[in-house]
């Protein structure tokens, strides 16, 4: 029990750690804001000529295309931050040897890090939204219409299990590193997956529906797609229920294959040389 | 009695890793065959430490110091053997009661946060190891005194000096109190006034706080000051563990005598004569050490033979030597005290060239 209260104060302090470093980089976070902007505008007006001009999707209007993307922009902008890419390069370059020998597990130190660049980020995304909204005519209007009152509960859990399968996925890939010099293969691969599987490029659920039966088994399509669909309320509550339900399976497994990986990577691990 | 804190029982590590010739070709070669090879960084070691111990592990560059002491701590994994702690933890499972008693600093890797102030990382360590507010204070601030760097303390790590972060890296290993330090070259690269304030600093905290510290370190001075037992690894294996009194009393009690001869033939005759002295050990000469020398040193190098000679013989050694010889076979002739670096690197010198096992007893006079 005492054990259990340590570790919680050294998480805490280790979290408000993490935030403080977070927030030293100030001019790349605020760079990475203004080039964040700049994507979301793009992906939008793209989005709404490629509407205007292809009217037939039934669901996706020109509104309801841009509000696809300022949500898909705002889950990429978040799984991006909160991922473990670190992981594979703490193994690679020794930094992971301290923590080898310390009382206080490696794999929590790594997922508050995660936590705390993911709120680092949320916050300073919040002034960009509030600008959209003062600067965007009706934006406040078109947005709030297209996201559906019963969305309130379900989308913070859905939001939970996209991030948590996210850094999960994440976390797999960087721990390849114990066996591999370089895990970029992997994560090319990965991110080819993101692109066709997540809906970060197209509205996921345009999919054929075998489709949509596989993406549904993958962790990518809960990192964006399912919150997103759920906060526009394309989902009916039974669908959200089967989808939530099924997405903690895909974290299960996820989880277990990291935890699998872990233990015999921290078997074979090498440190460095010097 | 005093209790083994450390037993290390046939400990072996082999790397794995892949052979890549030079060059581009050798790169795409190796990007389709990848020929395996195992590094033997320690062969079947073992030895024991006492609570209150301070142990130097030495060795020449890749002799596997490293490895033993990350072994030792429980960072890698052993490839077979065991290192037992205090008794019952085996370091290889790492269990967290074994952490909370142990520190580890290693001058090549920093475990500061960068990015923060040292008094972040100290107090993420306070947490850690749940120590109370006011034993805290009065560690941290006892460690700061002794090091002269309270005014450091608010600066990230990153805008320290090396010295600096050194310092703090070793404040921080021993917040906690451990009962074993772990320390790879901690004096790397300080200036002298710096590593002088390390060494005072571990010296205190094995006589007073009886940590027990195993110490790897290049410099002789460190050796000399702080550890009074050594332990001598060269290739993986061990040459050499007792007292440093053993080095010190042939640092001590011997001379060495450098000759160089005036050409390769006389160097032959004077190697002979040299060899046929009593108490007389070549150090190098032997045509099995020229191949350590570089071709551009050829004259005044290879010509040279030296030789350690028990400090009370030295006059009837060389007595004997010049009078065998003729006058125009020495080219020069000097004897000087010997260092402790001399007997060091004697005793590398000959682990590579015989099998090692005798040497525990012979090269020192062995007091295991
Ligand atoms: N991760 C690794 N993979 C493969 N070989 C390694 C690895 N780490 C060390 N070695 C090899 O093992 C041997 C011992 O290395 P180690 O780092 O223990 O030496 P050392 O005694 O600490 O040397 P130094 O004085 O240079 O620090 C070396 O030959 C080195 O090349
Ligand atoms: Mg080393």
């Amino acid at each position: 029990m005492a054990d259990i209260r340590v570790l919680i104060r050294a998480s805490a302090v280790h979290f408000g750690q993490c935030l403080q470093a977070a927030l030293m980089y100030r001019s790349a976070l605020a760079i990475f804001v203004v080039s964040e902007a700049f994507a979301y505008a793009g992906i939008i007006a793209f989005w709404y000529g490629a509407a205007n001009s292809n009217p037939n999707q039934a669901f996706y209007k020109p509104m309801a295309l841009v509000l696809y993307f300022c949500l898909v922009s705002f889950h990429h902008g978040i799984q991006h931050h909160a991922s473990s890419r670190d992981i594979g390069s703490d193994i690679r370059l020794g930094k992971l040897s301290y923590s080898i020998v310390r009382p206080f597990p490696f794999l929590l130190q790594a997922g508050l890090r995660s936590v705390a660049f993911t709120l680092t980020y949320s916050l300073l995304l919040a002034p960009l939204v509030v600008a959209a909204f003062i600067f965007v005519p009706d934006l406040w209007t078109t947005f709030c219409a297209g996201i559906l009152p019963g969305a309130v509960w379900q989308y913070p859990v859905a939001a939970a299990i996209g991030l948590t399968a996210g850094w999960l996925v994440r976390m797999v890939i960087g721990v390849l590193a114990f066996d591999m010099a370089q895990i970029w293969g992997p994560d090319t691969c990965f991110i080819a997956l993101y692109y066709a599987a997540s809906g970060s490029v197209f509205p996921v659920d345009l999919l054929p529906v075998w489709a949509l039966g596989i993406v549904k088994w993958t962790p990518m399509y809960y990192m964006v797609g399912f919150p997103v669909l759920t906060l526009m309320g394309r989902l009916n509550p039974v669908q959200f229920q089967t989808e939530a339900l099924q997405g903690c399976v895909v974290v299960t497994l996820t989880f277990v294959i990291l935890a699998l990986m872990w233990r015999r990577g921290i078997k074979v691990f090498e440190a460095i040389g010097i | 009695m005093t209790e083994t804190i450390i037993h290390v029982k046939n400990l072996v590590k082999t790397y794995q890793t892949f052979k890549k010739q030079p060059g581009l070709a050798g790169a795409i070669k190796s990007f389709f065959i990848r020929e395996p090879v195992a590094v033997h960084a320690i062969k079947a070691t073992s030895f024991e430490i006492k609570r209150g111990e301070f142990i130097g592990l030495l060795g020449p560059n890749g002799a596997g110091k490293t490895t033993m002491l990350k072994m030792m701590t429980g960072l890698i994994p052993p490839t077979s053997g065991t290192s037992t702690t205090f008794g019952r933890f085996d370091t290889s499972r790492r269990p967290r009661e074994y952490l909370r008693k142990i520190g580890m600093v290693m001058g090549q890797r920093n475990q500061l946060h960068p990015d923060l102030p040292a008094l972040d990382s100290f107090r993420l360590s306070q947490a850690i190891y749940d120590i109370p507010q006011t034993q805290f204070e009065a560690r941290l601030n006892r460690c700061l005194d002794l090091f002269q760097i309270h005014s450091k303390l608010n600066i990230p790590v990153r805008k320290l000096s090396l010295g600096e972060r050194m310092k703090m890296e070793l404040i921080l290993a021993i917040l906690h109190e451990p009962e074993i330090l772990f320390l790879d070259e901690p004096t790397i690269g300080l200036d002298f006034s710096a590593a002088r304030q390390i060494r005072t600093f571990l010296a205190e905290a094995n006589s007073k706080f009886k940590i027990t510290i195993v110490l790897t370190s290049h410099y002789t001075k460190d050796i000399e000051e702080l550890c009074r037992r050594v332990i001598l690894i060269n290739h993986g294996s061990l040459i050499y563990d007792g007292p440093l009194d053993g080095v010190d009393e042939r640092v001590q009690g011997e001379r060495q005598v450098v000759v160089t001869a005036s050409d390769p033939k006389s160097q032959a005759e004077i190697l002979n004569v040299i060899k046929s002295l009593d108490g007389v050990t070549v150090v190098n000469g032997e045509p099995s050490d020229q191949k350590n020398n570089l071709p551009a040193l050829e004259h005044a190098e290879n010509l040279t033979i030296t030789f350690a000679v028990p400090a009370r013989l030295v006059g009837e050694t060389t007595k004997k030597l010049l009078n065998t010889l003729a006058a125009s076979d020495i080219r020069d002739l000097t004897i000087s005290e010997r260092s402790i670096e001399d007997v060091f690197s004697e005793i590398y010198n000959r682990a590579e060239v015989s099998p090692p096992a005798n040497l525990n007893s012979t090269i020192i006079g062995g007091s295991k």
